[in-house]
């Protein structure tokens, strides 16, 4: 509970001071956006499995979001930004996928 | 995990099997895995505190603080793709608006060239006809534009057009009955040779620098990309020339091609009108002086000059007043 009463929070702020990000990380926010997205699907279904643990979620979240970003970071200096961006994508969506899919059968039982 | 020491048959795609199977943080497991130990090491009913209660208050902090975090990004990405989408497409339409806008200014410039070319024009015919010398000088310029295809001219002669086979009609092997550079060029050389004096195609006069020729799918003429149908208009004189290019070369050349569906037809005109071409200037051949008395000098008036010089032109412009070059091509 104290997670959703989290996730309101951070939209609401959001939504009422709309912070703007610097020009230099503006590349890396969708990337953050997707790895934040992989960490909190895998809470979830940690939650519903029964494993949840909140230190390794914040460390998982952490470390998802600033892996992320760095490989991108890192293959914008190399050249090979925008295939390595893919690369995250292709991943992290898989791992969003099948996380939802198990959420699905924990809620829906099917 | 057990089943990757036994080798499995799609063990060479471990990596996305790995990625499909192992979705979860692992450290979930581990935890928990952890957890349970800890719980069967300890007598029953004192399991559920692991950890001192200090450390649980400082755990939910965080991970509220995370999930803000989580919120708040979720929510300026969102944001900011949403202000940005709009600045994207504004972008796009202020590139197009300036396409337009500099086309439109480049219309303009032709339009103005025209223009002022025609007023060059007509000042230079004022300025010639006040002296008798200025008026050979204006008959020789009006006769020499009118063959180096610079003037507009009108006379009794032929419309020629030429089209691609209509589509649907294409043959086996590839044979596409479209007209090609090389066949225009054939019908061109074969009006010359029928004693043309004019020709212009699609309204493009043509001059002795007029290159026929293709890029891509088009035919340029004077550089300009042509699209068919193409309409020819050659003047000459009106009892032979119709004639003589259908029995010549060219003629013959389309009729062989009308077995494969270009539709040609050759019509005569009794007065066909075709405009001077544009942009026709010498950048390398320079008129050769030597043959001709020059005469410079400070008391040399102006009309005197006029008259040199367009005595001087027939010689230069000669090799280029008949279409000999091209007929015999």
């Amino acid at each position: 509970m104290i997670g959703l009463l989290g996730l309101v929070i951070g939209v609401a702020l959001g939504l009422v001071f709309d912070p703007t990000v610097p020009a230099d990380m503006q590349p890396y926010l969708p990337i953050a956006v997707v790895a934040a997205l992989d960490a909190l699907f895998g809470g979830l279904r940690a939650l519903l499995d029964g494993i949840f643990s909140d230190k390794v979620f914040v460390v998982s979240f952490v470390s998802n979001v600033v892996v992320a970003v760095l490989i991108v970071f890192i293959g914008d200096r190399l050249g090979v930004g925008g295939q390595l961006t893919t690369g995250i994508i292709v991943v992290l969506s898989i791992r969003i996928f099948s996380n939802v899919a198990a959420i699905r059968r924990h809620l829906l039982s099917a | 995990m057990n089943s990757a020491s036994v080798r499995r048959p799609d063990a060479s795609m471990s990596l996305l099997s790995d990625l499909m199977a192992n979705t979860l943080d692992e450290g979930y497991r581990r935890e928990a895995n952890r957890r349970a130990a800890l719980a069967a090491g300890l007598p029953e009913g004192q399991a559920p505190p692991v950890r001192p209660r200090g450390s649980g208050v400082i755990g939910a902090l965080v991970l509220l603080l995370v999930l803000g975090f989580a919120g708040l990004v979720l929510t300026v990405a969102a944001r900011q793709t949403h202000e940005n989408a709009p600045a994207v497409a504004q972008n796009r339409n202020e590139l197009i608006d300036r396409v337009q806008a500099e086309t439109e200014q480049a219309d303009e410039l032709q339009r103005r060239l025209v223009a002022l070319r025609a007023e060059v024009d007509g000042a230079r015919d004022d300025a010639l006809a006040a002296t008798s010398a200025g008026s050979a000088a204006r008959a020789d310029l009006d006769q020499l534009s009118a063959l180096a295809g610079v003037a507009a001219v009108h006379g009794p002669g032929i419309k020629v057009v030429v089209d691609d086979a209509p589509s649907g009609t294409e043959r086996a092997g590839g044979v596409t009955g479209r007209v090609l550079d090389t066949d225009l060029q054939r019908l061109l050389n074969g009006l010359w040779a029928a004693g043309a004096e004019a020709i212009s195609v699609n309204g493009l006069r043509l001059t002795e620098l007029t290159a026929v020729r293709s890029a891509g799918d088009a035919i340029l003429v004077a550089y300009r990309p042509l699209s068919p149908p193409y309409e020819i208009l050659a003047i000459g004189d009106p009892d032979d020339l119709e004639v003589d290019f259908v029995d010549g070369p060219g003629g013959r050349w389309f009729h062989t091609l009308q077995g494969f569906g270009i539709r040609f037809t050759v019509t005569a005109q009794k007065d066909v009108k075709l405009p001077g071409a544009t942009g026709v200037t010498l950048h390398h051949a320079l008129e050769d002086t030597s043959a001709e008395v020059p005469t410079p000098g400070p008391s040399a008036s102006a009309a005197p000059s006029a008259a040199a010089t367009s005595a001087g032109r027939p010689t230069s412009t000669a090799p280029a007043s008949a279409a000999t070059p091209r007929s015999e091509q």
